[in-house]
């Protein structure tokens, strides 16, 4: 074989190891734009589909309309964020709809339509996902089991004790200034809409400007040399699951302010739509690479292709034919483009080429 | 790969040589190995110990004979769940592959004998034809199992919908309700069924080339590909037996409940898999076998019927299920070389 190929196979260059003391570019210099935005195609997609709604669907362009889609993405946004943390680390968390589930019953549960207990019917819902999160993640590391596994078998406790909390009916009542919450608008959003837009910049900030952050993504990419890098595995997968808990607690404290009382199933499909907005974001589910900043506009495509379905009188049947469509072609666009045919046809064609010379 | 995880996943295969140095495990004091298989068959024995003890019910010939009549067809789909988790792979989808065949099945059947044949037929190539997608794009284009299969359960469950407009169905025929209901031998039917496909599935997996392969492929696709072995091939097939049973199973399940149902199939998938990693087939591919997941179905069958036979409410039985789910996996973790997904 000749030699010069060799070089190759060098792996990409690892982040500038973190200077000590306070350097004013690492608040300004992007590390690329998709860290921050998304990866593009996500955006093209999400353009066509408004284009498209533009053209063909008479009432999708009204501001009322496009506002309520992005206030009713917004459960999914959060919950598909943390989803993407786990699966950046390298695991998966199929327990989230239960902590949505456990969140709802249990926000709506303490408030009962009361006023004076909101600010901890906000917060013990949250702490409660944490814990779950942090069960999990526990598990996952110190027992080596597969997350699949374990978010599974979480998921069916979790369930199981929503149940035996709430009966199987509906349960509690928000706070008549929780559902206020969900129906004010200010300015020209609605107020979760405004209310949602800091967490998601912290989130951004935090996951491109962190060393945290950067150990994640290490550990997804290949997990034995960032151990080997001193890199401590165990607590960044841990903190994973447990930002994944809170993240899906909130979602399911979001969507008291939407309904009229604790639903025991309030978060049934939220996993697998977790996981789908997380692929068609572009964060590989091998993990190690994407971001919530994809996962986040593929979360507001899929509810407008949803808007859009509902606006032309598609059946609600056909609806989920066509996200299980997006979906596949997701996946089937991320192994074609895993395979890279384009180097492999290149790399093929320079090997005959330097036989035949 | 992790490095470090090698000599001890390999320990569990190792001959007992520490025996003379006062160390040893109750194995090696009995002399017998307790491998995962034989684990997961005495955590079977145990059970059902329990139960007996525990309710007066439950060891009487209708109860016993209700047992294996509910886990032929957790049975079948764990078969093929099986086989292509030892190959490596996941596939969520089968719990939607029942659903549809339960649909199909109670749609097409019209209640007429003489389409019962044609029925069955239909049905099963159905199933093979998803598995082939599966298997194609898992394979060769080398997708992730998890997602293809997720997105494919998605579209299946969407799918059903839209053939059956959310109508239930059940029109079915009273010979075919008979091939769960009906009993040969004081067994009910669907025992033999399971045991065919065991058979067959231990048979394809032991004894002929193409089983070698699975188990190659799953224990290193690397290796697999480097040593000349057709590996999307191997994984394509072992899809497409997966999904084909997991019809099967679906037909088995719609002449039990004697109507199709969109939602028949719904959590199928996860007890599917639990039975194969409390069976002791390694998550990650290339090591375990159907002999194992039968012991997985029955712990998971005996335990949900001894959670009905104490009345207990149904959140009980979720609890009970999840704890089981990830301690029977916890207590082969240590042999899991690669724990991914």
């Amino acid at each position: 074989m000749s030699t010069p190929t060799e070089t190759t196979t060098t792996p990409p260059p690892v982040a500038p190891a973190s200077a000590s003391g306070f350097d004013w570019r690492r608040l300004v210099v992007v590390r690329g734009p998709a860290a921050w935005l998304g990866p593009p195609w996500v955006w093209a997609i999400l353009g066509a589909i408004l284009l498209y709604g533009f053209f063909a669907i008479p009432d999708f362009w009204r501001a009322d309309n496009l506002t309520s889609v992005m206030r009713q993405a917004i459960p999914l946004a959060l919950v598909a964020m943390g989803q993407t943390l786990v699966i950046l680390s390298g695991g998966i968390d199929i327990s989230v709809a239960a902590v949505i589930s456990l969140s709802n019953t249990l926000a709506m549960g303490m408030m009962g339509g009361a006023e004076g207990p909101v600010a901890y019917a906000m917060v013990l819902p949250v702490l409660a996902g944490a814990f779950v999160g942090l069960v999990n993640g526990l598990v996952v590391t110190k027992a080596r089991v597969p997350a699949f596994i374990v978010t599974l078998g979480s998921a069916a406790i979790v369930q199981g004790i929503v149940f035996a909390y709430t009966n199987y009916d509906a349960y509690g009542r928000p706070a008549e200034s929780v559902s206020d919450l969900g129906f004010a608008s200010w300015g020209p959003l609605p107020a979760l809409v405004w209310l949602f837009i800091p967490i998601l910049i912290l989130a951004l900030v935090l996951q491109n400007r962190t060393r945290g952050a950067r150990h994640l993504y290490a550990v997804g990419g290949d997990e034995a040399a960032s151990r080997l890098a001193g890199v401590s595995v165990d607590k960044v997968k841990i903190g994973a699951y447990i930002a994944c808990g809170a993240l899906a607690a909130t979602a399911g404290v979001v969507l008291t302010t939407r309904t009229g009382g604790g639903e025991p199933l309030a978060g049934t499909g939220y996993d697998w739509d977790s996981i789908a907005a997380v692929v068609i974001g572009g964060t590989l589910l091998r993990g190690g690479k994407g971001g919530i900043a994809g996962t986040v506009v593929a979360v507001l495509m899929l509810s407008f292709v949803d808007n859009a379905m509902n606006l032309s009188d598609v059946s609600s049947f056909w609806q989920s034919l066509v996200k299980g469509l997006i979906v596949m072609s997701a996946v089937i666009a991320a192994a074609i483009v895993a395979l890279r045919p384009l180097e492999v046809w290149r790399a093929r064609r320079a090997e005959i080429e330097e036989a035949t010379a | 790969m992790s490095t470090e995880l090698r000599p001890e996943a390999e320990l569990d295969e190792a001959e007992p040589r520490s025996s003379s140095e006062g160390g040893a495990t109750l194995a090696e004091r009995l002399r017998f190995p307790i491998t995962p298989v034989v684990g997961a068959y005495l955590a079977v024995l145990l059970l059902m110990i329990v139960s007996t003890i525990v309710s007066s019910d439950f060891l009487t010939t209708d109860n016993l004979t209700n047992i294996l009549r509910q886990a032929a067809p957790l049975a079948i789909v764990a078969f093929g769940q099986t086989v292509v988790i030892l190959a490596g792979g996941l596939d969520v989808s089968v719990g939607a592959v029942m659903s549809l065949a339960t649909v199909v099945a109670a749609n097409v059947m019209e209640g007429d004998p003489s389409k019962v044949l044609p029925t069955v037929l239909i049905v099963l190539a159905l199933s093979a034809a998803v598995g082939a997608i599966n298997g194609f794009l898992i394979g060769y284009l080398r997708a992730d199992a998890f997602v293809t299969t997720l997105a494919m359960m998605l579209i299946i469950a969407g799918g059903v919908l839209v053939y059956t407009q959310g109508a239930p169905s059940s029109n079915l025929t009273k010979g075919f309700r008979d091939i769960s209901e009906g009993d040969s031998l004081g067994l009910p039917n669907g025992i033999f069924f399971a045991t065919l496909v065991f058979v067959v599935v231990w048979f394809a997996l032991r004894r002929t080339v193409w089983g070698r392969r699975v188990y190659a492929v799953g224990a290193n696709p690397r290796v697999a590909l480097l040593t000349g072995q057709p590996g999307p091939r191997t994984v394509m097939r072992c899809y497409v037996i997966c999904s084909f049973l997991a019809g099967a199973a679906g037909l088995l399940l719609v002449a039990r409940l004697g109507s199709g149902d969109v939602n028949a199939g719904d959590g199928w998938e996860l007890d599917a898999i639990a039975a194969v990693l409390i069976g002791g087939t390694v998550f990650g591919g290339g090591r375990g076998g159907v002999t194992g997941t039968i012991a997985g179905v029955l712990v998971l069958t005996v335990l949900f019927n001894l959670v009905g036979l104490l009345a207990f409410p149904d959140w009980v039985q979720l609890i009970v299920r999840g704890l089981v789910i990830v301690l029977g996996v916890a207590m082969y973790s240590r042999r899991i070389t690669t724990a991914r997904v």
